[in-house]
């Protein structure tokens, strides 16, 4: 048997692992969260997600697949598997599976536009035309047309998309490995670079500049302390942690399976955890609000972050601002985006090893093969989301598996973790071979802690309420029954404030049709991949119907 | 900015950088310790 795959250093392990939870949302979610939900107090309820949500499915996630590893499974059904002698417990791998697929169809198009920036922001595109009128051409959109056809688009998204096979294809220490040692380092650079200059702009001194980014600082941070007791700071706080570390994804499990059996997990997830947390709270909360409140003043900022996101500060507004810095505005715009698409590909990158493993683990594909399946099984579902983005079927996407999917799975394998797996076997696989001393009240609050506040924001996510949960249980109380918000599960389900048909007046198809196909595809895409996890099993089954050894 | 906000992001930025800067320390600095068998291909037990 040829020798299994291994991390080439340890150091190039953690920086893949930061890689993979550093992404986009570090940069234009995380400062939007924060200022909209209680600004610095919004940190505690943070802080304390991290500390006993976070690290812990850190933790556990790193400990299924190391353990997973060691039987030559990288991929979530085959780690899951291992836990107990249940057979369902494959099926819920399903989910690591279907996540890493649909996320990274979207994910890599939104990646594409970030190299097609730093493209336009070197070329001196920004110097002539507005972002707010680039960007509807560039993604192909007209008024009123749920469908898009972006021609330059296109080639960005298989360019990236030509760059993520290519990268994964070359296996794990020459790729991906790689990839990260590059990117990270020139991430932190570029985004220390900006955070530097942003906070030196100075009203009066620097062109254009109305206000002092101290006054942006000022919105993420200043503290409401009026948030701590809302339930909704604490449901953003938790989800952010949940998102930002990309947990509940089984990425992490992957990378986690090519360490060996007595080799360090514990200080190896916290340092990839809290480099994140730099990226995220240091970088993140510096460079982008600053900037643009310098330039458009505290309201523009505050009415433009009021949805919880600074995507459009981010690609809208930033590129023009930058035409302020002189000689230095492209190379601004280059760094900003050159940052983002770092951010991007090393998250990416891990969406994509997964998959191949399953391939290669479980039917013997070899990685090339491999990853060009998954590069043309990428290019085939992103171009859905890419075709009908208008329509809603981006976000659709990006909601049931880059939110939903990876709550649910959390959820899972946190409960099969502590309460299948057990927590005496789970602790002696998360502290073998420790580098630190793991407290040991963590085996506690990985066993009743964690599960619960997963449950909490599963809960929360699915029966969000429109207008406040106090109102909420006072309609409730009043008989008037229970204001599903149209954001929460339920209300997506049942097309909550939308008018539910398929053709309007005119004959032409609807939003609603685009949501509902987005969901039949996604519900054959998780058929699929479980249909392949049962086939793959079934294969491994001798005759007499015993596991074949392999 | 006001002291208030002044002092959550000192406490924040405290916090994170100095784990961030302790764990990443540690991982350059401590040798990972090799496995007993390294001679095989790194699967230490089979499906039963």
């Amino acid at each position: 048997m040829a020798r299994s795959e291994s991390w080439g250093s340890r150091v190039g392990l953690v920086l893949a692992m930061a890689g993979n939870a550093v992404g986009l949302g570090n940069f234009l979610r995380f400062p939007a969260q924060a200022a909209q939900n209680g600004g610095g107090a919004f940190l505690i309820p943070y802080l304390v997600s991290f500390v006993l949500m976070g690290i812990p499915l850190l933790w556990v996630e790193w400990a299924i697949g190391r353990h997973g590893g060691q039987f030559g499974h990288h991929s979530a059904p085959g780690m899951l598997d291992k836990l107990g002698k249940q057979r369902w417990l494959k099926y819920v791998g399903v989910f690591g599976l279907f996540t890493n697929l649909c996320v990274a169809a979207f994910y890599c198009y939104i990646e594409s536009w970030t190299l097609a920036y730093v493209w336009h922001s070197l070329t001196g595109t920004f110097s002539e035309v507005a972002p707010t009128t680039f960007f509807p051409a560039y993604l192909g959109q007209h008024e009123r047309s749920l469908f898009a056809f972006p021609l330059e688009a296109t080639f960005w998204f298989v360019l990236t998309l030509g760059l993520n096979t290519w990268i994964i294809s070359r296996g794990l220490a020459r790729g991906i490995e790689m990839a990260a040692k590059i990117g990270m380092p020139l991430l932190l650079l570029f985004g220390a670079i900006l955070a530097v200059r942003g906070l030196m702009l100075t009203p009066g001194v620097d062109p254009g500049v109305t206000q002092s980014p101290l006054e942006g600082l000022n919105f993420v941070w200043n503290p409401n302390l009026e948030g701590l007791t809302n339930l909704s700071t604490w449901l953003a706080a938790a989800g952010q942690i949940f998102f930002t570390l990309s947990v509940g994804m089984g990425s992490i499990h992957c990378y986690a399976a090519y360490v060996r059996r007595n080799q360090d997990i514990a200080l190896n997830a916290a340092s990839a955890g809290w480099m994140n947390e730099f990226v995220e709270v240091v970088l993140g909360g510096t460079v982008l609000i600053p900037i643009a409140t310098a330039y458009l003043g505290l309201q523009v900022v505050q009415a433009s972050t009021a949805g919880g996101s600074g995507f459009g500060l981010g690609f809208l507004t930033l590129p023009t601002l930058f035409n302020n810095w002189g000689w230095f505005a492209p190379l601004a715009g280059a760094m900003w985006f050159g940052l983002l698409f770092f951010a991007g590909i090393t998250s990416s990158l891990a969406m994509g090893q997964p998959i191949v493993a399953f391939l290669e683990d479980e039917f013997g594909m070899r990685r090339r093969r491999a990853a060009l399946a998954w590069g043309a099984t990428i290019f085939a579902l992103g171009y859905f989301t890419v075709w009908l983005l208008p329509g809603g079927a981006h976000d659709e996407f990006d909601y049931w598996t880059g939110t939903f999917a990876l709550v649910v799975f959390a959820l899972f394998e946190s409960f099969i973790f502590a309460w299948i797996f057990g927590m005496d076997r789970g602790w002696e696989e998360i502290t073998r071979g420790a580098q630190i001393r793991v407290p040991r009240v963590f085996r506690y609050v990985i066993q009743y802690v964690t599960p619960t506040f997963i449950l909490v924001i599963f809960l929360g996510s699915l029966v969000q309420p429109e207008g406040g949960w106090a109102a909420a249980f006072e309609s409730l109380s009043d008989g008037r029954g229970w204001p599903f918000a149209p954001s929460s599960v339920i209300g997506r389900v049942m097309h909550v404030g939308e008018d539910y048909v398929y053709r309007d007046a005119d004959g032409y198809a609807t939003r609603a049709l685009v949501l509902d196909v987005t969901r039949t595809l996604l519900l054959a895409v998780f058929a699929t991949c479980a249909f392949l996890v049962w086939k793959a099993w079934k294969l491994k089954e001798t005759p007499a119907g015993e596991r074949r050894v392999s | 900015m006001t002291a208030a906000a002044w002092t959550m992001l000192g406490v924040t930025w405290t916090i994170v950088i100095f784990f961030t800067a302790r764990f990443f320390w540690l991982v350059l600095t401590s040798p990972q310790p090799q496995d007993l068998d390294d001679t095989t291909d790194g699967i230490l037990r089979k499906d039963a």
